[in-house]
């Protein structure tokens, strides 16, 4: 009784397997013959749809001929006609026609409509497709999609009025900024990239917002995004009012923008970005760092010194970094940093000057005539040399080149051998 | 004494019987939740931020860090596909591991590298590191050269080099699809709680044609048949095996292939384990177990969109020497980390993902291979009928091919990267033909490494890979 129940089981779970099998071999098979059938229909269509654009739309210029491109909504002809317009607008065919012609066909009402259906993803994706057909008359609707809390949503909806470029979108989402930046990270990114493709037209969006908006959150991503906006008076005047924010992201985004003004340079800039180097918080002095590689050598090359030994290794990098940059006029700086004690600082120093290439000129510098440069470039390399960052001394020695430039490294070597 | 052993064989059957059925019910388990968030995940990624995280100047950068020993042969592939990779900030760190063929001569030619002096902080100890390479034309590229330590040991060589926030650990003989780590990245810049570890999938590159060395331009399907094996062996485990783990937040396998870690976290975890022949593993379990004691949120993640093709072993001990290691991988990790099993403070992860590796991965060879053996002895002593063997061998098979066939079906509708029809069907009959005989292989390799490790044999079992092959994928 108990082996045949036993039996009755393994045969019924064999059967029930037999059958999974059968049911995921049939589902597998099916699915490609389905796809095989519906992808080279489409090709086919592609292709016709595509020669018959290239006659029409590309050779002969005609306006908008629609009975060539018409079909019933959803078939395969509809879906191939659809790729074949988007890949010629992104070919650079001039887009206005093809944006008729796409209201025209049908595609732009067909989309509109899928707004409101329930599933995410086809709401998605109808926003994603009105998007790249870029029609005018959709933004209203897209719009309304700004009131949605799913942050995929959000990020597609941003995404397509950053395409279609126009003005009533871009105040539309910076309206919506706080909303739209409490859906976290993603919606964030997706905003400051998207607020990008609206190129110069974004900088005074932004900054008329900052008026009505004083969340450190959304004014780190406003000047974030002002950032790698061509430079700009506006966008730098609103930086200035925010270095001394207390929100170190917002000083420090203030700092980037403020970085890239560009010639002729503010008389004010010194006074503005020096101070920051005393920063409490350790990214608003490595952003201070980073933006005064414009000023002059004379007026910074001692502040950005001291930050060579700063506690964070960050900043104490681009300090060194930065002064490389600078060349010769920071040399009295570099040489009092490597005078120095503390030997971490010491060592990023001399990676630094190796990585800038700045070696290069100290070694340069051994062969020249200029009796001061060659002292304390000499100097420099000896302490190098003792920490042992002598790796270009010894290259130049194998390579060809000026003799008197070995001899003055041979001695560099003997000395630190002494030592 | 004839009595006792026949008890013991037939509770021994019963207990085969009830083994096999709580095995396979909780991988049917993990099936059914693969599907559901393989396909999710799929429909997300059509519309998902990729593009806007690549534009972003914010995206954490990445170092890519590739150890290295003796792979003068393949090097040069698996480093230029890491530098091909489409993501705005990262370096490459090439950690070449005492080789003694003309790996680092070949980097330093191919990539015009010299000598530099670079400061290097030993947050992780490891052997001495006798010079830094680098070159201005790819000033993303660092090689260390250092003294053996092992792939371990490079690895927290790679980390004490690294200057960037997160680091991902990518084989020598393993090749990056170009938006690989942008999308492995995905999870970590999406989450509102923090990532420390993301595992993508690994596929095998054997048979695959490549463009221009490193772009994959036709996926085929290699001659050799332990390969094929290998295939559907890999789009189990990763489509449907680490998926099904990762619903459930309990993931203690990321592939040392290709897995992107938080650097930090690894530092405070004390770094990769020299010692271990399977570091990654280990690395996972110690990363639950930190985290768990700092009582701090964390997620380690799977996806099974970003790819990195790898090269399979091509030959029966090769394979051998790779199982085995894997084996003796799995229970170190386990024994090492013995105190989170049913420990409630790991909470699922030790009474749940940590039992089930040690009753179900570490203990099932033995099992297996014991199994076996009983049950032809049942049947030579009488004590199991006929009928009753043939149908529980048909069960057995039945079950495998169905979980074969069950990869190959996710495969199907999801990345689908086995375009034609004959590549769907000779996999689905390796499927079937896996069950006579590879499989049962595969288990004695395992129960050879349980062994090995009861007897302190746990040395690194080096597998050679030949080098690269021709434009059809065949060397």
């Amino acid at each position: 009784m108990h082996d045949n129940l036993t039996i009755i089981i393994i045969v019924t779970t064999i059967a029930a397997l037999l059958f999974l099998i059968v049911v995921l071999l049939i589902a597998s098979v099916l699915r490609r013959v389905l796809n095989e059938r519906r992808y080279r229909t489409l090709d086919a269509l592609r292709q016709e749809y595509r020669e018959r654009a290239n006659r029409l739309l590309v050779k002969d210029g005609k306006e908008c001929p629609e009975p060539d491109f018409a079909a019933t909504t959803e078939s395969l002809e509809w879906q191939a006609v659809e790729e074949v317009l988007l890949d010629l607008m992104n070919s650079g065919v001039p887009g206005d026609e093809l944006k008729v012609l796409f209201h025209r066909l049908g595609y732009v009402a067909y989309y509109e409509n899928r707004l409101a259906s329930r599933n995410r993803l086809i709401r998605a994706s109808a926003i994603d497709k009105l998007g790249r057909m870029g029609p005018q008359s959709s933004l209203p609707k897209l719009l309304l999609r700004l009131n949605e809390t799913e942050p995929e949503i959000l990020t597609v909806t941003v995404r397509a009025l950053s395409r279609i470029g126009a003005k009533e979108g871009l105040i539309a989402i910076v309206e919506r900024l706080p909303v739209l930046l409490g859906q976290g990270l993603v919606t964030r990114k997706a905003m400051e990239t998207a607020l990008l493709n609206f190129g110069e037209d974004a900088i005074a969006c932004l900054v008329k917002y900052h008026i009505q908006d004083s969340d450190p959150w959304i004014m780190s991503c406003v000047l974030e995004t002002l950032s790698h906006l061509p430079p700009d008076i506006r966008s730098f005047s609103l930086a200035s009012e925010h270095l001394g924010s207390m929100n170190p992201e917002v000083r420090s985004k203030a700092l980037k923008v403020i970085g890239r003004v560009e010639a002729p340079l503010p008389a004010s800039l010194p006074d503005l970005i020096l101070p920051l180097f005393d920063d409490p918080v350790w990214f608003v002095r490595l952003q201070a760092v980073k933006s005064a590689n414009k000023l002059d050598c004379a007026r910074v090359a001692k502040s950005i010194g001291k930050l060579l030994f700063d506690k964070n290794w960050q900043v104490r990098s681009a300090a060194a970094l930065s002064l490389a940059q600078l060349g010769s006029c920071a040399m009295d700086v570099f040489f009092d940093a490597l005078m120095a004690e503390d030997i971490y600082a010491k060592e990023s120093i001399c990676e630094e000057i190796e990585k800038s290439g700045f070696v290069d000129q100290l070694i340069e510098h051994l062969g020249g005539n200029d009796e001061t440069l060659r002292t304390k470039s000499a100097a420099i390399l000896r302490i190098m040399h003792s920490l042992q960052f002598s790796t270009p001394l010894l290259e130049c020695l194998t390579a060809d080149g000026s003799v008197r430039i070995k001899g003055e490294i041979n001695k560099i070597l003997a000395a630190g051998a002494g030592q | 004494m004839k009595t006792a052993t026949i008890t013991f064989i037939l509770w021994f059957n019963y207990f085969v019987g009830a083994y096999f059925g709580v095995v396979n019910t909780i991988l049917a388990f993990l099936l059914a939740l693969s599907l559901f968030a393989i396909l999710r995940h799929i429909q997300r990624i059509k519309f998902a931020p990729i593009r806007d995280f690549h534009a972003s100047p914010e995206t954490p950068p990445v170092s890519i860090l590739i150890p290295v020993h003796n792979e003068e042969q393949i090097v040069l592939r698996s480093v230029r596909a890491a530098l091909a990779g489409d993501y705005p900030l990262f370096e490459v760190i090439v950690i070449n591991d005492g080789s003694q063929d003309d790996t680092l001569q070949m980097l330093i030619n191919v990539f015009q590298l010299k000598k530099i002096d670079r400061v290097y902080r030993t947050f992780l100890k490891t052997e001495a590191v006798h010079g830094f390479y680098a070159s201005k034309d790819t000033p993303n590229l660092l090689v260390i050269d250092k003294s053996r330590g092992g792939k371990a040991d490079a690895l927290n060589s790679g980390i004490n080099a690294s200057k960037c926030p997160y680091f991902c650990s990518v084989d020598a003989d393993s090749l990056l699809e170009k938006d690989a780590l942008i999308r492995i990245m995905t999870p970590v810049i999406e989450s509102s709680k923090p990532v420390i570890a993301c595992g993508g999938v690994v596929r095998v590159l054997n048979g695959v044609e490549l463009e221009d060395e490193i772009t994959i331009k036709k996926v085929d399907l290699p001659r050799n048949r332990l390969i094929l094996f290998q295939i559907v062996e890999y789009l189990r485990g990763f489509l449907f095996g680490r998926v099904g783990w990762d619903t459930l937040n309990s993931l203690l396998i990321l592939s040392g292939t290709f897995s992107l870690f938080h650097k930090q976290t690894v530092i405070e975890a004390g770094g990769f384990k020299v010692g271990n022949v399977s570091e990654d593993m280990e690395m996972i379990v110690r990363l639950h177990r930190l985290k768990r004691h700092q009582k701090k949120p964390y997620q380690i993640r799977f996806i099974s969109d970003p790819i990195c093709w790898t090269e399979a072993p091509e030959n029966m001990k090769m394979l051998a020497r790779q199982r085995r290691r894997w084996h003796l991988g799995l229970i170190q990790s386990i024994s090492q980390n013995r105190l989170m099993i049913f420990n409630p403070r790991y909470g699922t992860i030790g009474m749940v993902v940590m039992p089930y590796y040690v009753f179900f991965e570490v203990i099932g060879p033995i099992i297996e291979v014991v199994g076996y053996v009983v049950v032809l002895l049942s049947y030579f002593m009488g004590l199991l009928s006929v009928r009753f063997l043939m149908l529980f061998f048909t069960l057995a098979i039945f079950y495998g091919v169905f979980l074969s066939t069950a990869g190959i079906f996710l495969e199907e509708i999801t990345y689908r990267r086995y375009p034609r029809w004959r590549h769907m069907f000779r996999l689905l009959l390796y499927g079937v033909f896996e069950n006579f005989g590879y499989r049962q292989i595969n288990s004695f390799w395992r129960l050879q490494a349980v062994l090995n490790y009861l007897i302190g044999r746990t040395g690194w079992e080096y597998v050679q890979n030949k080098g690269p092959r021709d434009k059809k994928g065949d060397r």
